[in-house]
Order: structure tokens, then sequence, then C-alpha cells
């Protein structure tokens, strides 16, 4: 079933992705190597054959050779600096037209040794040396077996990296047995590698270990490759405290291993990392943890570690604010009270770091006076952690209680308590421009053309207008924005680079600013490059946040795209053609896809327009609706064209466009006829902005059979006619959705507005009656005037009721019989 | 809103009233216990049905959503983001326009039925898709039989053909027998006649059996079987039987053979049909109506386009174009179309305004299906939507309408009740009327 599902969900998949992107990167193997080694990795893609960098995201790779095996593979060899940081790493290729996808290789303390099948059977396991990494593959229904030796006492701990390397699904389980098949530790899942597994134990006699490695439900395939590390290096599960102040030296407390708590001093980082993330790996004679355990940076506050008892408030920690508390819950059962004085009206928002860092503790978190019960509390604001924004009621001291929600506990339920003064945050992100993908979150600014993106924005308690900078641009490249209103969450970039501009990378990174100075923001910047989806729904495995990302000068390539600006505005409920003009260097003439980069609110456009090959303009359609915000717009386009190397995007400039209310409005007055005969519609114009000359006026959606002429009018307008014309054949009913398009010229360009609506009714005639008396001629035609747009009027309905009304007013007074009044039609 | 279940009916919760209470009374008084009452009311139900206008069906299904906007009801005069990219063409039937693939069925307008009004309410496929096969609204309590059962349980076997056949495959479950026995359930050819090396399954016997080895295997069986069918009494045991006997009659006439056998179509034809997915099947599905079939239920492409709406229109609309239209001119030049009911539906419709991938997404509250031959007015486009796609603006048909006309057109009443488990009679349509304006 969930295979169905995957299958259904890649179908959803390709028909989203209309345009592919080039290059493309889609995988690294093998999935890691050994710091301190010369290693050599495959990159595999498409279109890499002019493949000119490998970008690692992170220091202590050196890239020594490149070669291109063919278009779609890259041999790359890289020395990797002994004191290179232990885990995952990010990596793209620029080549001379693009940039690729992220992705990543992983980086171990302990050499590495690779999976020889068979190793499935028990009895046969393969002999690997304690103190390795080894790279395998759960295929479908594949069991690993490897053998290591071990002398009594000796810990021996299991990590395997599965799901993180981010190749494909993969629900690793690992476990550790005796030589008799005894189960001695097992690890599906954990709370700090989520689907990935790791153990340890002390080996209790001297002999041989066996170390399982299968897919949980063995369903595992050929892409289901790991990481496994086996080794006497400690594996804990949780660290108190689990952050510390920046340039601190802290001692920590490494627990969960099954050696027992271990103790390390470790001198954190003076300055707060770009992402404000950190890590601490667990090191001691057996060697160090393959992964970190995730650790806060704090600017000012001080760590307060709890003392146990403190199950009630009257036996708090107390804590001096500002400062975190740090705890674990130790046992099943077990509350921790912390306590720190405040004053009435300060206002904190109170932040368990739980399972954001990897701690097995679903948190509940409340807060209360000393001395009285709680006033606040949460279990699951953020994931399964707890967050509240606590507004002090009375100066005096307050306490705050960690527990599990289930009651749970044991040495990997750790956590961190961080109470904050509110301030204005803003995140800035890079979306991917289509689901399930990281198209487009770099940007491959061609020489002397342009690249255009947008940049999105949270407003975490403030709101207002922005203005968004970027920092690490390579050398001759521009970026054009504007401001991005306090109602938009998003705002349009356009990068240029200059003709000569030198073909580089530059790592890139937003921030932002609040239009009024005083206004103080805390921005951060963040670009999630997903790897895996599966099931259920499209779910989210895999991915990595880095604070920055790449903007590489490519080569030229042989077209740009201009939006030929508008000199007149868009109005509300209207429409324009935005003309787009591509320039072509001699002889490119494929067809150019142009796609609007975002449409401001109430705006539509064509999702896309093609200019067609050979060619050099097309016009994209636009329109307004009613509630369009009533201001000028940064607009731009981009364009895909097809280039030796693969497809390409560039972009138009930011050009202007302007929303304004309509000129005029008309009330179109409901018209009734029968079928074969001619009627008038009547058409009033309110003009609200003046307008030079004559606008041209057409009746639209009008049934079939049913015609009319179309008409002009200018400022002074104050009633049209429009000639209606009905076939006998006409449809009888009631037809709607008749409204007037008004185009009015200004600038030598129009302003096509819709506008009004109406309807014509068709009625079928009545036979005539056999005694009907001949219709009385009552009416006499008003004078003809001199305008034709302004011809003879019909009496409206309610005219000629009045009318009848007279008529027969009239005869009963004469004593006669009422004559029949036929309206008038023209 | 209409009653869904037993539960979901205010009137099973209100005291019954004197009237009732006598008319139940005076059953009783006959000595019928409810059971037998039930029976009697359900087998009154059941009188022969006489065969209507359409002498057969074929049900053209688009699964996935087909948007109405990009095939039968374009809004030219909408705001960009409502009408799409596509243009429109003219028709044969006056003022109304088609997409711009259907080029062929523009042509053929004058022959069919637009209806521009469907609308329910389930925006979720496989409840959209219920709705659309069995004509209601999915209950948790009962599982309802789709059309073709239906018709296969009220008119039975023709020509010793299965009366009602899946192309290639049975679509959904929605498309089954429901709370009707299994022997009411879809034959399904099991691979697709576009294939080149199309064959039914289990058409012929197999290799080394003559008909008298088969004769002698037929004979063992039905002595396991009434042994078996005596100490036990299962639906299922009766439809396996039925089952049999429909397969024996149909290895053992050539003619009902025939029928399955699309290379023994000319050729030219073929080409004309289109020689892929949506041409062999509609093709498949006129030489089984030809040969007696009931009812044929064909798919054909996946109209799920919640992005690139544009490409994947033109990626599937014009093979639908061409075999649909070939269909129905080739039905009328054999004489069948008169007699042979042609509907095109899908489970919903899709949004008034196109998406931020360039698609439309789930829209069940106005979409269009198309009706033709078998009794159906020719030529015409039944009700409208409003001016941007979103709602039925004139004459709205939901599914009751859609089904009563579809019965009715095929001599069934929809009022009939048919027996559910649990001895519980439910009417084959709940609800609605036939519409006499799509009715010739």
């Amino acid at each position: 079933m969930i295979r169905n599902l995957i299958a259904f969900a890649s179908v959803v998949c390709l028909c989203s992705a209309a345009f592919a992107a080039s290059p493309s990167l889609g995988g690294v193997q093998p999935r890691g190597a050994q710091r301190g080694t010369d290693a050599t990795f495959v990159l595999s893609g498409g279109a890499l054959a002019d493949a000119q960098e490998i970008v690692f995201y992170s220091p202590g790779f050196t890239v020594t050779k490149l070669d291109v095996v063919n278009p779609n593979q890259l041999k790359v060899a890289v020395k990797i600096a002994a004191d290179t940081r232990l885990g995952e790493h990010a990596v793209r290729v620029r080549t001379a037209t693009g940039v690729t996808e992220l992705r990543t290789l992983w980086i171990g303390a302990l050499p590495i040794v690779d999976e020889k099948e068979p190793n499935s059977d028990f009895a046969a396991p393969q002999k690997i040396p304690l103190n390795c990494t080894v790279h395998g593959v759960a295929d479908n229904e594949d069991v690993d077996y490897y053998a290591v030796e071990a002398k009594k006492g000796q810990r021996i701990s299991v990590e395997i990296e599965g799901m993180r390397l981010g190749t494909t699904f993969f629900d690793p389980y690992i476990a550790l047995l005796d030589a008799k098949r005894f189960e001695l530790a097992t690890s599906d899942d954990t709370a700090l590698f989520k689907q990935d597994g790791c153990l340890s134990i002390v080996a209790p006699a001297d002999g041989t270990y066996i170390v399982m490695v299968r897919e949980t439900s063995y369903q595992g395939n050929g892409a289901c490759q790991y990481r496994l590390h086996v080794g006497t290096f400690p594996r804990p599960l949780a660290v108190v405290p689990a952050g510390g102040k920046l340039g601190e030296e802290v001692e920590l407390r490494f627990i969960g291993d099954a050696s027992g708590d271990i103790k390390q001093k470790i001198k954190l980082p003076a300055t707060m990392p770009k992402d404000g993330k950190f890590e601490v790996f667990c090191q001691d004679a057996g060697g160090i943890s393959p992964s970190g355990l995730p650790f806060r940076l704090s600017e000012n506050a001080a760590n307060v570690i709890e003392v146990e008892p403190n199950d009630l408030p009257t036996q708090a920690t107390a804590g001096l604010w500002p400062c975190a508390f740090n705890g674990v819950i130790e046992k099943p059962g077990d509350i921790d009270h912390f306590k720190f004085a405040a004053k009435k009206g300060q206002v904190f928002d109170v932040h368990c770091y739980a399972r954001r860092l990897g701690s097995a503790l679903d948190s509940v978190m409340y807060m209360g006076l000393i001395g009285g019960g709680a006033f606040i509390g949460n279990d699951d604001a953020i994931g399964p952690d707890s967050y509240f924004r606590a507004t002090i009621p009375q100066d005096g001291e307050y306490w705050i209680s960690v527990t599990d929600h289930l009651k749970k506990g044991g040495p990997a339920y750790s956590y961190r308590v961080e109470a904050t003064a509110v301030e204005p945050k803003l995140a800035l992100s890079a979306p991917p421009f289509a689901q399930f993908s990281q198209e487009r979150q770099v940007y491959a600014v061609p020489r002397g053309n342009r690249f255009a993106t947008y940049v999105n924005a949270g407003r975490i308690d403030f709101g207002g207008d922005l203005n968004v900078q970027i920092n690490g641009l390579p050398a001759k490249v521009t970026m054009a924005t504007e401001t991005m209103a306090g109602n938009m969450s998003m705002v349009p970039i356009v990068f240029e680079a200059a003709p000569d501009a030198p073909l580089a990378t530059g790592r890139v990174a937003y921030t932002g600013s609040h239009v009024d100075p005083n206004v103080k923001l805390k921005s951060a910047f963040d670009v999630r490059s997903d790897f895996v989806y599966s099931a259920p729904g499209q779910s989210l495995y895999t991915y990595k946040n880095e604070p920055e990302t790449v903007l590489a000068v490519t080569e030229a390539v042989p077209f740009k795209l201009t939006i030929v600006e508008p000199k007149v505005p868009l109005v509300h409920g209207g429409s324009m053609n935005l003309k787009i003009v591509a320039e072509r260097t001699a002889g490119f003439k494929a067809a150019i896809t142009v796609v609007p980069l975002y449409n401001p609110p109430g705006v539509g456009s064509a999702s896309s327009v093609v200019i067609p090959e050979g060619q050099n303009e097309v016009m994209l359609p636009l329109n307004a609706n009613g509630g369009a915000p009533v201001r000028k717009w940064k607009y731009v386009v981009m364009g895909n064209a097809p280039i030796a190397s693969g497809p390409v995007w560039v972009s138009s400039q930011l050009a202007t466009i302007e929303i304004a209310p309509p000129y005029l409005n008309v009330t179109i007055e409901r018209g009734a006829v029968e079928q074969g005969k001619d009627t008038q519609m009547f058409v009033k114009p309110t003009v609200a902005k003046a307008f030079a000359g004559d606008a041209v006026i057409r009746l639209i959606g009008l049934p079939t059979k049913v015609t009319t002429t179309e008409l002009k009018i200018n400022k002074d307008t104050k009633e049209i006619a429009f000639p209606i014309k009905v076939e006998p054949t006409a449809p009888a009913g009631t037809h709607r959705n008749i409204f007037c398009q008004v185009v009015v010229m200004e600038n030598g360009e129009p302003v096509v507005h819709s506008v009004g609506s109406s309807e014509l009714r068709i009625d079928v005639p009545l036979p005539p009656k056999k005694d009907a008396p001949p219709p009385a001629k009552t009416v006499a035609a008003p004078p003809p005037m001199p305008n034709p747009a302004t011809p003879p009027k019909r009496l409206s309905r309610l005219e000629q009721l009045r009318l009848e009304q007279e008529e027969r007013e009239k005869a009963a007074k004469a004593g006669m019989p009422p004559p029949k009044v036929e309206p008038k039609k023209n | 809103m209409r009653p869904i279940t037993w539960n979901d009916d205010p009137s099973h919760f209100s005291p019954p009233s004197r009237r009732t209470f006598l008319q139940v009374g005076a059953a009783t008084g006959l000595g019928l216990t409810l059971d037998g009452f039930l029976r009697s009311q359900a087998a009154r139900g059941n009188e022969v049905n006489k065969e209507g206008t359409a002498k057969s069906v074929i049900h053209i299904f688009l699964p996935g959503g087909a948007a109405h906007q990009e095939t039968w009801d374009p809004k030219p005069n909408a705001p960009i983001e409502y009408r799409g990219e596509m243009t429109h063409i003219k028709t044969k039937i006056e003022g109304v326009y088609f997409n711009e693939c259907l080029k062929a069925t523009a042509q053929i307008a004058d022959k069919i039925a637009v209806c521009r009004s469907m609308t329910h309410g389930e925006a979720a496929h496989e409840r959209g898709t219920h709705n659309m096969f069995t004509g209601y609204r999915p209950s948790p309590a009962l599982q309802y039989p789709s059309f073709g059962s239906v018709v296969s349980h009220e008119f039975g076997v023709r020509n010793s053909l299965p009366p009602y056949v899946c192309i290639p495959s049975v679509p959904t479950t929605y498309a089954g027998s429901g709370y009707l026995s299994s022997k009411f359930a879809p034959f399904a050819l099991g691979s697709d006649p576009a294939n080149p090396g199309f064959t039914v399954q289990d058409l012929a016997l197999p290799g080394g059996v003559d008909d008298k080895r088969f004769t002698t295997r037929k004979n063992m069986l039905s002595a396991v079987n009434d042994h078996f069918a005596a100490k036990e009494k299962s639906d299922n045991i009766a439809a396996m039987d039925t089952f049999y006997q429909q397969a024996y009659s149909l290895i053992s006439s050539q003619k009902a053979r025939e029928a399955f056998n699309i290379n023994a179509e000319d050729a030219k034809l073929r080409d004309q049909y289109g020689r892929n997915a949506a041409g062999q099947r509609m093709l498949m599905s006129r030489r089984l109506v030809e040969a007696g079939v009931r009812f044929v239920s064909l798919t054909f492409g996946g109209w799920d386009m919640h992005g690139q709406i544009k490409q994947n229109i033109q990626g599937q609309l014009p093979q639908f174009d061409q075999a649909f239209a070939t269909l129905i001119t080739d039905l009328s030049n054999r004489g069948l179309l008169d007699s042979t009911l042609v509907m095109i539906s899908s489970e919903f419709g899709r949004t008034p305004k196109i998406n931020a991938t360039a698609g439309r997404d789930h829209w069940p509250k106005v979409f269009s299906v198309v009706l033709a031959g078998g009794g159906i007015k020719k030529g015409i486009a039944y009700g409208t939507s409003d001016a941007t796609a979103t709602e039925p603006e004139d004459d709205p048909l939901d599914v009751d309408a859609l089904s009563q006309t579809v019965y009715h057109c095929l001599g069934i009443s929809g009022e009939k009740k048919l027996m559910s488990p649990g001895d519980r009679p439910q009417r084959i349509v709940d609800g609605g009327k036939p519409v006499k304006e799509l009715l010739a």
C-alpha cells in the first residue's frame, strides 16, 4: 500500500516539475569518507560536462582533481583535513552555466570498510575490525551480519547513518548479538537520530560479537545505503547542560552511554554561528562519537543545572535571570522545578528545548508564583516541545516545572528551559520554485544577464515594511529589489552580472531591516534543501538547512529578456497585455518559455507564455480584481530556453506596473426581447477619472444569434444604447454575465476595463390570438437624435407598465375596454 | 438535504402515523412476517423491465477529475486566471464552444448533449468516483451497486455475453456489484486493447483440452458443486455457479468470443479511432455493445491535473477527441447510436482558478458530463455554469437526476427497489427525476 502511495506521489511530482533544472546533482558516492585521508567521490547528475567547481559549504575539503567522466558523472579527488567536523557536509557543483542542487556527504573518524556479500548468514558474518565504518546496502529481505572481537569490559558502540544519508526512504534497524545469537542491545528509531539507531554495551566477556543490520520491515532496496560505525567510541544519548554561553568553557555531563556518565570540558565558540546551530561531540579514550549532540548557544544566559530533589516548587533550583535551566527527567514520574525572581510586567518567551535537541522527553511545562498554582502552561506548542509567553503578573519569585507528558523518564530525557525577553525576529528564506524539489534555490546569473528570485519573510513580533539586503555577492554582480510592503511576505529580487564579471561563486545570505530605524530586528536567513519525501502524504524525511545559498556567475547565454514597461495602469476589473521582448544573439532561435516570477495581490496572469521559435516578443495577459491594492509594484518575468548544456533561466528587469481604480463604471439596464425582434440595451457610464478622447465600448457575453455593434463614449457621455439584433433562432431564456469592455486610450496604450453586469431575457413570441384586436398605436416615436450612439429610445419595462396603466385609466374614464399597449421595440 | 442512509433520514425517527400503523397492521393481519413483508415489497418492485430506448450503454470515465474548463465548458470571457491559457473552438451546437483540442468532437457536437451544470459535493477522488459510478453518495453502512451491475441485475445476459464489461480493468471498487450478488460484478478484459498482443484471457479452452475433455471436467465440477451447494448456503457459491454458467456459454459461443477480437476490426477503422488507449478502448466498447454487451465501462487517461494543466490536456485530450468523435460517427453509421447511450463522466471538475503550479485542483460544485444516443436529445447544451465556471447557473444537474435519466433511457425505473443485505429494500436511485429536456 505504502509503495502504491509512493508511486502515486511520484506521478504527482512529475506533473508539477515542468522545467528541468540544469545542471543537476543526484548523488555522491561513496556516501562518506574518513577525515584526514584522500578520498575519491563520484558525483552523478546531469549536464555536468562543463563542471568548474565543487562547492563545499564547510571547511576541511580541498579538491585536488576534478575529472568529467561523462556529462552525467564527475570523479572528484578530495583531501579531507584531519580536523574536519564529523557528520554531514553539504556540496554543490558549479558548471560554466549553472549550479546544481545541494547534496550531502558524511565524514567520520574511523577507517572505511566496504560490505562484502554474502554476509546474510549469522553463522558466516563478515569479519570487521572494531573501530571502523562499514559502507553497506540493505537490500530487499537482506540481513547483514558483521563480526567484531572484543574483550570483557570493553565498550562496543554502534551507530548507523541510513535515513540521514538523504538518499532514499530507508528506515534501518540495528542489533548487537553475542555469539550464541542472544540480543544484547537493539535500536530501531531514536529521539536523537529519528529513523536511525544507535546503541552501546559493555562487553560481558571476551569473544565475538555480531552486529546485525537490516531494513526495519525487510523492505530495503539497492538504494538503501548505510554507514555503520562500530567501535569503542562513546555513544551518549544526552548532555547536561544542553547549552552554554558564548565563549565560555563548560563542563558537560554526557549521559546514556553504556559505560556510564562521561564528563568533558568544552570551550564554546566566541561568536554565534551563522545558523545559530552547534553540536558537541563526546570523546574519551575509546574514541569520539560519530555524531554530535545538538547544543544551544546563548548570548547572555548563564547555566543553571538542576539539583535534586526538586520535585516540588519549594525545592526548586534557583537561578538569577537571565539564565537557562538544564536537567534530566531521570526516572518515570520525575518532575523538576526551577525558580527565579521577576518583576511585574516583564514578558518572557519560555521555551523548553527537548525533542529539538534530540531528547526523548515529551515535555510539559508550567509556571507559577512561588506559593501559588500555575498561571500558564503548555504541552506541545513546538512539536512535542513546550513553549509559552508569560507576562509576569506581580513582582515575586516564580517557579517553572518540567515533566514528561506520559510521566516517563530516563537518561535520555534531558532538557533545557530558556526564558528570554521578547524581541522582534525576522526569518528570511529562499523557497523552492516547484514542490518536492530544490528548484532555483541557488542563483546562476549569466554574464551580462539577469536572474530573478524572491525572498520570503516571516515577521515575528513586529509588522511593517522591510528592506532586504544581501551579503556575499561576487564581484560585478548587483542586486535590485524594492521595499517589502507590510502586507507582503515576499519581495522580488533581480541579480545582474556585468558582461565582464568573473566566473565565480558567492555564498550569499540575506538580512532584513525595518524601514523604521528604531525597530531593531534579529534577522536570520535559512535555505532548506529537501532530499527525501515519502508516504504518508509526501512527508519530508530528510533535508538540510543552511544559512546561505550560492550565487554563481555563469557563461553568457544567447538571449535576454526585457519587459516593456506599460505607460498605463492596470485597472481593477481590467486587463493588460504586458509585452515581453527577447533579445537574441545571432543564430539563437529556440522558443523561450516566459513565466511570471510572482503576481502581486489581486493580480492574475497566464501561468506561462511562449516566445515562439525565431520570434522576439510575446504578450503576457494580466488582470486585476477589485480588491487589488492601489499602488505600484515591481514586476519581473523569468525565461527558460535550452542552450547547448541544457535549459537555462534568465529574467527580465524589475519593471513597474501600477494598479489603479477604474476610470469609469457603467450600469447596464437589463434587456428583454422576443426572438426575431430587435431591442436596445442602455448603458450609463459614470466617469471617475476624466480621460481624453473617445473610448471604445463593447457589450460582451451576448448569447449566440444576438449581435450588436461597438460604440464610442467620451468622458461626458451620459447614456448610450446598444442596438441589439436578435435572430428568430436565438436561444430563449435569461442570458446572464453580460458586461461592457471599455478601452480608454492613454499615452498611446489601451486601458482595458471590464465593467458592469447585466442580463438579456429572450422570450418565445406568444402565438397571436385569433380574436385579438389590432394593436393600438398609442406611442409616438421619439424624435430621431443626431448622435448614432444614442438612437431613439425604447421604453423601459417600468415605463411600459406606467403607460399601460395610464391607458387603462383613460379607457375606464371613457367607459371603454382598455386597449392593449404594444411596447415599442426598436 | 436528501436522506443518505437509514440513520440520516429523519423520517425513521418520527413516530409512525396512524395511517402507516394501520397499513403495516393490515399486512400483519394477512399473516406476513416483517421479513416476508419486506420481501414482498421488494418482489413487487421486481416486475420485468422492458428495454428502453437505450439497449446498451458505453460509459467513458475520465479518472482523476477532468477539468470542465479545459474540455466542455471553456470561459473565454473570464479573467485569465479563470479561463486558463487554452483557447476555444466553435462547435456544431450554436453558441457552444469546446476546448481547442476537441476539434473532431466539435464537428459531431450536433449528435451529443453536453450537460455543463453537473454538480455534487464530494471533492475527494474516491467519494466523487462513488457518486459517478453508483448514483449514490458513499455510505459507511452500505456498498451501492454500480450502474453496470444494476443493468446486469435487471436485464441479465444477452447473446451469451457478459452483460457488464470493464475496459481494460475494473477501475474502482465502486464499479462493482455493491450490495447485489457478486454475480452482477463486471467482467474485466484484463489487458488493454491498445497493446499489440492484446487478448482477453480465459475466452478459449486451454491448450490440450478438447470439447469432450472439457465436458467431463464440467460434469465433475458440477458434481462437486452440487454437493457443496447442498451443504452450504452462500451468495458467493451461487455467484460462482453463475460465473461458470456464463463462462461456459461464452467459451462455447464463437460469436460471443469474436466480440472480444479487436484484430477482426478493419485496420482503417482502427486507425480512425486512433492506435492508442482511447481509440482502441472505445473501438472495443463499440464491438462489445454491437455484439450484445449491455453496459461497457471504460477509462482513459489520468485527469488529476494539479500542475501544468495546459501541457497535460494537450497530451491527452487530442487522443480522446479523435476516439470519441469516431465512436459517435461509427455508432451512427451502423445505426447503433439511437440504441446506445454514450456517457462521458469524471468524478468531479476542477477549481475555477488556475493554481500556483499552473494546474487546477478538485472542484465538484460544477462540472460537465456528456450524454449521446440511446434516447438522448441531439445537439443540445443542457444547463450552464456561471461566468467563471464556479457554480451551476441554470438547470443544475445532480447525480440523482443524471442517474434517473440514464436508467430511464435503459427502461429501468429509478424508483424500483432492490434488496440489500438485512432485507432492506433500496431504491435504484434515491430521489430525482429523469431530465425531460435531455430526452429525445
